[in-house]
Protein backbone atom coordinates (compact mmCIF):
# COMPACT_ATOMS: atom_id res chain seq x y z
CA UNK A 1 0.00 0.00 0.00
CA UNK A 2 1.46 3.25 -1.40
CA UNK A 3 1.81 6.20 1.49
CA UNK A 4 -0.92 8.21 -0.47
CA UNK A 5 -3.24 5.26 0.20
CA UNK A 6 -2.37 4.96 3.60
CA UNK A 7 -3.19 8.54 4.31
CA UNK A 8 -6.38 8.63 2.28
CA UNK A 9 -7.72 5.67 4.38
CA UNK A 10 -9.42 4.16 1.15
CA UNK A 11 -9.42 0.60 1.30
CA UNK A 12 -12.94 -0.33 0.56
CA UNK A 13 -15.58 -1.88 3.26
CA UNK A 14 -14.73 -5.96 3.21
CA UNK A 15 -18.32 -7.54 2.96
CA UNK A 16 -18.02 -9.83 5.57
CA UNK A 17 -16.56 -7.40 8.15
CA UNK A 18 -19.80 -5.22 7.04
CA UNK A 19 -22.26 -7.77 7.44
CA UNK A 20 -20.77 -8.47 11.09
CA UNK A 21 -20.87 -5.11 12.28
CA UNK A 22 -24.53 -4.80 10.84
CA UNK A 23 -25.39 -8.07 12.88
CA UNK A 24 -23.84 -7.02 15.74
CA UNK A 25 -26.14 -3.69 15.55
CA UNK A 26 -29.15 -5.65 14.95
CA UNK A 27 -28.63 -7.80 17.82
CA UNK A 28 -27.73 -4.61 20.13
CA UNK A 29 -31.34 -3.24 18.67
CA UNK A 30 -33.25 -6.66 19.75
CA UNK A 31 -34.21 -7.09 16.43
CA UNK A 32 -32.11 -10.15 15.55
CA UNK A 33 -35.46 -12.34 17.15
CA UNK A 34 -34.16 -15.59 15.76
CA UNK A 35 -30.34 -16.82 15.47
CA UNK A 36 -29.30 -19.69 13.59
CA UNK A 37 -25.79 -21.70 12.97
CA UNK A 38 -25.24 -24.95 10.81
CA UNK A 39 -22.65 -27.61 12.92
CA UNK A 40 -21.14 -31.18 11.84
CA UNK A 41 -22.10 -34.15 14.01
CA UNK A 42 -21.94 -37.76 14.16
CA UNK A 43 -25.96 -38.20 12.69
CA UNK A 44 -24.60 -35.19 9.87
CA UNK A 45 -25.12 -31.60 9.81
CA UNK A 46 -27.23 -30.23 12.33
CA UNK A 47 -29.08 -26.78 12.37
CA UNK A 48 -29.66 -24.78 15.91
CA UNK A 49 -31.38 -21.95 15.66
CA UNK A 50 -32.44 -20.04 18.84
CA UNK A 51 -34.14 -16.57 20.12
CA UNK A 52 -33.37 -14.38 22.72
CA UNK A 53 -35.13 -16.95 25.16
CA UNK A 54 -33.58 -20.15 24.17
CA UNK A 55 -33.61 -23.04 21.20
CA UNK A 56 -36.32 -23.05 19.05
CA UNK A 57 -35.28 -25.71 16.59
CA UNK A 58 -32.55 -28.65 16.21
CA UNK A 59 -33.01 -29.95 12.57
CA UNK A 60 -31.63 -33.23 11.39
CA UNK A 61 -33.01 -33.53 8.34
CA UNK A 62 -30.19 -32.02 6.55
CA UNK A 63 -33.31 -29.88 4.74
CA UNK A 64 -32.05 -26.67 6.27
CA UNK A 65 -33.80 -24.21 3.96
CA UNK A 66 -37.03 -25.48 4.81
CA UNK A 67 -36.75 -25.49 8.48
CA UNK A 68 -35.99 -21.54 8.39
CA UNK A 69 -38.81 -21.27 6.11
CA UNK A 70 -40.65 -22.52 8.68
CA UNK A 71 -39.75 -20.61 11.59
CA UNK A 72 -40.06 -17.61 9.03
CA UNK A 73 -43.61 -18.37 8.44
CA UNK A 74 -44.67 -19.81 12.12
CA UNK A 75 -42.87 -17.39 14.14
CA UNK A 76 -40.78 -14.34 12.90
CA UNK A 77 -39.19 -13.43 9.86
CA UNK A 78 -36.08 -11.59 11.59
CA UNK A 79 -33.44 -14.43 10.95
CA UNK A 80 -29.87 -14.43 10.53
CA UNK A 81 -27.43 -16.50 10.69
CA UNK A 82 -25.55 -15.86 13.56
CA UNK A 83 -23.56 -18.09 15.46
CA UNK A 84 -22.28 -16.58 18.71
CA UNK A 85 -25.85 -16.97 20.46
CA UNK A 86 -25.63 -20.64 20.61
CA UNK A 87 -22.09 -21.48 21.31
CA UNK A 88 -23.62 -23.05 24.44
CA UNK A 89 -25.79 -25.17 22.68
CA UNK A 90 -22.61 -26.24 20.35
CA UNK A 91 -20.66 -27.13 23.75
CA UNK A 92 -23.53 -29.29 25.00
CA UNK A 93 -24.19 -31.38 21.71
CA UNK A 94 -20.38 -31.64 21.59
CA UNK A 95 -20.14 -33.16 24.77
CA UNK A 96 -23.22 -35.22 23.84
CA UNK A 97 -21.85 -36.79 20.83
CA UNK A 98 -18.80 -37.44 22.71
CA UNK A 99 -20.81 -39.55 25.39
CA UNK A 100 -19.97 -37.08 28.29
CA UNK A 101 -23.27 -35.34 28.59
CA UNK A 102 -26.90 -36.85 29.61
CA UNK A 103 -28.66 -34.03 30.23
CA UNK A 104 -28.83 -30.68 28.70
CA UNK A 105 -29.11 -27.40 30.42
CA UNK A 106 -29.86 -25.20 27.65
CA UNK A 107 -32.82 -23.14 27.69
CA UNK A 108 -35.40 -23.52 25.18
CA UNK A 109 -38.05 -21.71 24.41
CA UNK B 1 -43.11 -13.22 19.90
CA UNK B 2 -45.11 -11.07 17.62
CA UNK B 3 -45.84 -13.02 14.13
CA UNK B 4 -45.50 -9.87 10.97
CA UNK B 5 -48.48 -9.27 9.81
CA UNK B 6 -47.60 -10.47 6.52
CA UNK B 7 -48.42 -13.52 7.53
CA UNK B 8 -52.08 -12.62 7.71
CA UNK B 9 -52.00 -11.21 4.31
CA UNK B 10 -50.36 -14.41 2.91
CA UNK B 11 -47.06 -13.01 1.89
CA UNK B 12 -44.50 -15.27 2.52
CA UNK B 13 -41.61 -13.81 3.75
CA UNK B 14 -37.95 -15.60 3.52
CA UNK B 15 -35.54 -15.54 6.22
CA UNK B 16 -34.01 -12.17 6.46
CA UNK B 17 -30.27 -13.86 6.09
CA UNK B 18 -31.66 -14.16 2.81
CA UNK B 19 -31.49 -10.99 1.67
CA UNK B 20 -28.22 -10.40 3.18
CA UNK B 21 -27.13 -13.62 0.64
CA UNK B 22 -28.58 -12.59 -2.61
CA UNK B 23 -28.46 -8.83 -2.22
CA UNK B 24 -26.04 -7.77 0.57
CA UNK B 25 -22.77 -6.94 -2.20
CA UNK B 26 -24.85 -5.30 -4.92
CA UNK B 27 -26.14 -2.92 -1.97
CA UNK B 28 -22.56 -2.61 -0.73
CA UNK B 29 -21.08 -1.85 -4.27
CA UNK B 30 -23.70 1.03 -4.69
CA UNK B 31 -22.99 2.73 -1.83
CA UNK B 32 -19.49 2.97 -2.32
CA UNK B 33 -20.39 4.01 -5.64
CA UNK B 34 -22.36 7.41 -4.24
CA UNK B 35 -20.61 7.46 -0.98
CA UNK B 36 -17.32 6.13 -1.29
CA UNK B 37 -15.32 3.94 1.19
CA UNK B 38 -15.25 5.80 4.14
CA UNK B 39 -19.23 6.31 4.72
CA UNK B 40 -20.56 3.25 2.68
CA UNK B 41 -20.08 0.61 5.48
CA UNK B 42 -22.42 2.98 7.87
CA UNK B 43 -24.98 3.61 5.17
CA UNK B 44 -24.98 -0.39 4.58
CA UNK B 45 -25.80 -1.10 8.46
CA UNK B 46 -28.25 1.64 8.51
CA UNK B 47 -30.01 0.44 5.82
CA UNK B 48 -30.50 -3.51 6.43
CA UNK B 49 -31.22 -2.37 10.19
CA UNK B 50 -33.87 -0.27 8.50
CA UNK B 51 -34.87 -2.97 6.12
CA UNK B 52 -34.21 -5.75 9.16
CA UNK B 53 -36.80 -2.94 11.29
CA UNK B 54 -39.62 -3.21 8.56
CA UNK B 55 -39.45 -6.56 7.04
CA UNK B 56 -42.42 -8.41 8.85
CA UNK B 57 -44.79 -5.56 7.64
CA UNK B 58 -43.66 -6.21 4.17
CA UNK B 59 -46.40 -6.14 2.01
CA UNK B 60 -44.88 -7.74 -1.64
CA UNK B 61 -41.49 -10.12 -1.50
CA UNK B 62 -41.51 -9.62 -5.22
CA UNK B 63 -38.56 -7.40 -5.67
CA UNK B 64 -36.80 -7.43 -2.74
CA UNK B 65 -33.58 -5.85 -4.30
CA UNK B 66 -35.42 -3.08 -5.47
CA UNK B 67 -36.76 -2.39 -2.35
CA UNK B 68 -33.35 -2.73 -0.52
CA UNK B 69 -31.92 -0.37 -2.82
CA UNK B 70 -34.60 2.35 -1.96
CA UNK B 71 -34.20 2.08 1.71
CA UNK B 72 -30.15 2.41 0.59
CA UNK B 73 -30.70 5.65 -1.61
CA UNK B 74 -32.86 7.22 1.25
CA UNK B 75 -29.79 6.70 3.22
CA UNK B 76 -27.33 7.94 0.84
CA UNK B 77 -29.37 10.83 1.02
CA UNK B 78 -29.32 10.94 4.49
CA UNK B 79 -25.58 10.87 4.58
CA UNK B 80 -25.31 13.78 2.01
CA UNK B 81 -27.54 15.83 4.57
CA UNK B 82 -25.50 14.90 7.38
CA UNK B 83 -21.97 15.76 5.55
CA UNK B 84 -23.48 19.22 4.08
CA UNK B 85 -23.45 20.40 8.13
CA UNK B 86 -20.32 18.68 8.69
CA UNK B 87 -17.68 20.90 8.22
CA UNK B 88 -14.84 19.65 6.46
CA UNK B 89 -12.19 17.38 7.90
CA UNK B 90 -8.51 18.20 7.50
CA UNK B 91 -7.87 14.83 5.69
CA UNK B 92 -10.70 15.34 3.19
CA UNK B 93 -8.98 17.58 1.93
CA UNK B 94 -5.72 15.87 1.89
CA UNK B 95 -8.15 13.56 -0.27
CA UNK B 96 -8.99 16.42 -2.83
CA UNK B 97 -5.12 16.94 -3.23
CA UNK B 98 -3.95 13.26 -3.31
CA UNK B 99 -6.57 11.76 -6.23
CA UNK B 100 -4.17 11.24 -9.00
CA UNK B 101 -3.46 8.64 -7.20
CA UNK B 102 -6.43 6.55 -7.20
CA UNK B 103 -7.09 3.41 -9.98
CA UNK B 104 -8.99 3.89 -12.90
CA UNK B 105 -12.21 2.51 -11.32
CA UNK B 106 -11.69 4.45 -8.47
CA UNK B 107 -11.46 7.82 -10.37
CA UNK B 108 -14.65 6.99 -12.28
CA UNK B 109 -17.12 6.73 -9.44
CA UNK B 110 -15.36 10.16 -8.02
CA UNK B 111 -16.30 11.54 -10.74
CA UNK B 112 -19.86 9.83 -10.64
CA UNK B 113 -20.34 11.33 -7.21
CA UNK B 114 -19.34 14.87 -8.91
CA UNK B 115 -22.75 14.19 -11.29
CA UNK B 116 -26.04 15.93 -10.10
CA UNK B 117 -28.28 13.60 -8.03
CA UNK B 118 -30.50 11.86 -10.36
CA UNK B 119 -27.67 11.13 -12.77
CA UNK B 120 -25.67 9.77 -10.27
CA UNK B 121 -27.97 7.72 -9.13
CA UNK B 122 -29.39 6.33 -12.63
CA UNK B 123 -25.41 5.82 -13.75
CA UNK B 124 -24.60 3.86 -10.39
CA UNK B 125 -27.97 1.77 -10.85
CA UNK B 126 -26.90 0.81 -14.35
CA UNK B 127 -23.79 0.46 -14.14
CA UNK B 128 -22.46 -0.91 -10.49
CA UNK B 129 -26.12 -3.04 -10.16
CA UNK B 130 -26.27 -3.65 -14.40
CA UNK B 131 -29.62 -3.06 -13.72
CA UNK B 132 -32.56 -2.27 -16.56
CA UNK B 133 -33.82 0.87 -17.12
CA UNK B 134 -37.64 -0.30 -16.21
CA UNK B 135 -35.78 -1.34 -12.83
CA UNK B 136 -34.05 2.21 -12.44
CA UNK B 137 -36.96 3.91 -12.85
CA UNK B 138 -39.12 1.79 -10.10
CA UNK B 139 -36.05 2.83 -7.73
CA UNK B 140 -35.71 6.11 -8.50
CA UNK B 141 -39.75 6.43 -9.01
CA UNK B 142 -39.62 7.82 -12.08
CA UNK B 143 -40.24 7.00 -16.13
CA UNK B 144 -38.24 4.41 -18.06
CA UNK B 145 -37.57 7.07 -20.19
CA UNK B 146 -36.40 9.64 -17.53
CA UNK B 147 -34.05 6.75 -16.15
CA UNK B 148 -32.73 6.57 -19.69
CA UNK B 149 -32.02 10.29 -20.29
CA UNK B 150 -30.21 10.57 -16.86
CA UNK B 151 -27.87 7.70 -17.33
CA UNK B 152 -27.47 9.42 -21.03
CA UNK B 153 -26.25 12.82 -19.52
CA UNK B 154 -24.52 11.37 -16.93
CA UNK B 155 -22.42 9.37 -18.85
CA UNK B 156 -21.44 12.03 -21.40
CA UNK B 157 -20.38 14.58 -18.79
CA UNK B 158 -18.33 11.82 -17.48
CA UNK B 159 -16.63 10.96 -20.68
CA UNK B 160 -16.31 14.88 -21.42
CA UNK B 161 -14.68 14.98 -17.89
CA UNK B 162 -12.33 11.81 -18.97
CA UNK B 163 -10.65 14.12 -21.14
Amino acid sequence: MSANRAIRNTAPPRLPDVIAGFRRRAEADGLLEIAYTAMDSPIGPLLLAATEAGLVAVAFNGKHDDTLNELAARLSPRILEAPGRLVAVRRELDAYFEGKLHDFSVPLD
Amino acid sequence: MPAGDSRRRGVRLPPFQMLLDDHAEVVLRFLVARVGHVDAEDCFQETFLAALRAYPRLRDAANLRGWLLTIARNKVADAHRAAQRRPMLSDELDTAVAAPQEPADGELWDAVRGLPAKQRSAVALRFAEDRTYDDIARTMETTPEAARRNVHEGIKKLRRGQR
